[in-house]
């Protein structure tokens, strides 16, 4: 199983391939570029292409490849403001994603605030169904995937059930989308929003319930109490449990790594130890897989 | 168990009141007050029951006992070149640990650069009970323990990390067993997975635990990758941490869950060094969650 870290866009390319070397040398086999705040995704589409295609060679170059990407995310309220323009920007991510040689682009679904524990399911479904079959003719042009992401919504220190937060709403919504939409699954967020009455948000059903179309992780640890990207083991997560499902579902893609606050902590010069800290986490992790 | 972490960086960055604090706020419940810099030590008799007193109190209002201390270490030839100066030091070391309420002082065995591998044993025993024993009366009158420590040293002529003075838990026992009631044992969890020669098998943590028994009082806790001694948080690295905590359970370790990893926080900004606390808060916090299993 390949281990895999994520990069973080920014608007200095020398930023983004510090990051990719850091994780190369550390020993990551693939990484997993954040788009962030969409820096570049605005370049015209020929530089979008050329710059991406950099950030890929660099990458080669440093023996590690880009296996997926995460859009970025909006909020709602941006959503309705900037609609068809969120929308090209997200299909200028997926030309990204391509120049950059993924097959997987990791995208949020739409989070409308109505959208809470089990109001408005169908209504959220309604929306987020125009939204992503805007993406379809482009998926099928580039031959990428996307994965739907389990999320929650945040409100006044509670990480309550959402959009997609539940297997079997993503399953919905994978099912009704087609061939081109699988899952990925973010532990730091089952873990959060897992609670009496929403046991079934948990490791083991997602295994159950979405098996094979789960096709990448965000792996990050928390304290159930603060959403803390923290690395494997540091925080209170039950690994073993997570380790059986994927077992379970004989999970074949990346583990990969989403531990950015836990690396912007460290000082400038010593970047270095922090990825090789990850590393070391996630190698435990699949051993033990 | 109770769980437990070192101040040295937070010491230094914040000064010892705060760094109390924040050891305190982040759930720790006990204190290795770290010594190792010389300076910590270095005033007069009188300055120093003042100041330890002071960080004493200041514990005592937290709630956060400070249950050992880390003696400064040095490399084998400044001994040889300010021995008599550096027991003082230690002897200075000793009384802080006592006004800081502790019981215990980890202080590192001598390991001269022959004493490698099985070479050297007899007349590093020697050097090493000449040594200690300097101390004894200072852990009389303070009615204090030193806790002799299992160290690693690096083969001069292949560069790798190899046994010297009391990497074995047999050695330790006999060094602490010939020196006496006032001597006990600090393992170091991550010293003893840095050692993978032939022969040398039984150092690792179920042996050395089981051999230790009753001597083991004090523990360094941390993770590495079995190459270096990284000083990592428990679970980034290679040691079972279950069978550690297994085996500690078996022999009723009635010591502090004691984590030496402050090489972490040490690498990011001050702003975060709380929140590195946390870190590994977090991964000492499961091992103390595994002995409640067994």
């Amino acid at each position: 199983m390949k281990l895999g870290n994520r990069v973080k866009n920014s608007y200095n390319i020398d930023v983004i391939k510090d990051e990719i070397r850091y994780s190369a040398r550390a020993g990551f086999d693939v990484l997993d570029f954040s788009f962030n705040k969409g820096q570049h995704l605005n370049l015209p589409h020929d530089e979008l292409l050329f710059f991406f295609k950099e950030l890929k060679d660099y990458a080669n170059k440093e023996e590690v490849y880009f296996e997926q990407t995460h859009n970025t995310y909006y909020s709602y309220e941006d959503h309705l403001n900037r609609y068809d323009e969120i929308i090209e920007e997200q299909k200028n991510a997926l030309f990204a994603s391509w120049a950059l040689g993924c097959k997987y682009v990791v995208m949020h679904p739409l989070k409308p605030l109505f959208r809470y524990y089990e109001e408005e399911k169908e209504k959220t479904f309604k929306l987020n169904e125009e939204y992503f079959r805007h993406f379809i003719p482009l998926l099928e042009e580039l031959d990428l995937y996307i994965c739907i992401e389990n999320i929650y919504l945040y409100d006044k220190g509670d990480f309550a059930p959402t959009t997609c937060s539940s297997a079997e709403e993503l399953k919905l919504y994978i099912d009704e989308l087609g061939p081109r939409f699988y899952a990925c699954m973010d532990t730091g967020h089952v873990h959060l929003v897992n609670r009496p009455g929403y046991e079934n948000i948990s490791f083991s059903n997602f295994a159950k319930v979405l098996g094979k179309d789960i096709l990448t992780l965000h792996v990050h640890d928390c304290d159930k109490k603060k959403d803390l990207h923290y690395p494997p083991y540091m925080g209170n997560i039950d690994w073993e449990e997570f380790i059986q499902s994927l077992k379970d579902m004989k999970y074949e893609g990346a583990l990969t790594l989403e531990c950015g606050p836990f690396v912007s902590m460290f000082k400038d010069d010593k970047k270095q130890e922090a990825y090789d800290m990850l590393y070391l986490s996630a190698k435990r992790l699949r051993e033990r897989i | 168990m109770k769980i437990g972490t070192q101040t040295a960086i937070l010491d230094k960055a914040f000064g010892p009141n705060k760094a109390l604090d924040i050891i305190k706020k982040v759930g720790f419940e006990s204190v290795d007050y770290s010594l190792m810099r010389e300076e910590l030590v270095d005033m007069s008799y009188g300055d120093l029951k003042k100041h330890f007193s002071t960080i004493k109190n200041h514990a005592d209002q937290l709630d956060l006992p400070i249950v050992q201390t880390h003696t400064p270490f040095y490399n084998y030839n400044t001994m040889l070149a300010r021995y008599d100066e550096i027991i003082e030091i230690q002897k200075k070391a000793l009384m802080a640990t006592a006004y800081l309420g502790a019981k215990y002082a980890i202080v590192h065995p001598l390991m001269p650069p022959e004493r490698i591998y099985d070479q050297d044993y007899d007349r590093t025993k020697e050097l090493n009970m000449k040594y200690y024993s300097a101390l004894i009366p200072s852990l009389k009158e303070h009615d204090i323990f030193i806790a002799v420590e299992n160290m690693f040293a690096v083969d001069p002529y292949i560069r790798e990390i190899c046994p010297t003075t009391c990497t074995t838990a047999e050695e330790m026992v006999d060094y602490i067993d010939s020196l006496g009631e006032r001597f006990v044992a600090c393992l170091d969890v991550g010293h003893a997975n840095l050692i993978h020669q032939e022969g040398y098998e039984h150092v690792n943590q179920e042996h050395m635990i089981k051999t230790l028994g009753h001597r083991l009082q004090t523990l360094h806790l941390h993770d590495n990758d079995g190459k270096s001694d990284q000083h990592f948080p428990p679970y980034m690295g290679t040691i079972d941490w279950d069978l550690v905590m297994r085996s500690l359970k078996e022999i009723n370790y009635p010591g502090v869950l004691m984590l030496e990893c402050d090489i972490l926080i040490k690498q990011m900004y001050p702003e975060f060094m709380e929140m590195g606390k946390e870190v590994y808060y977090a991964a000492v916090k499961r091992l103390a969650d595994i002995s409640k299993k067994y």
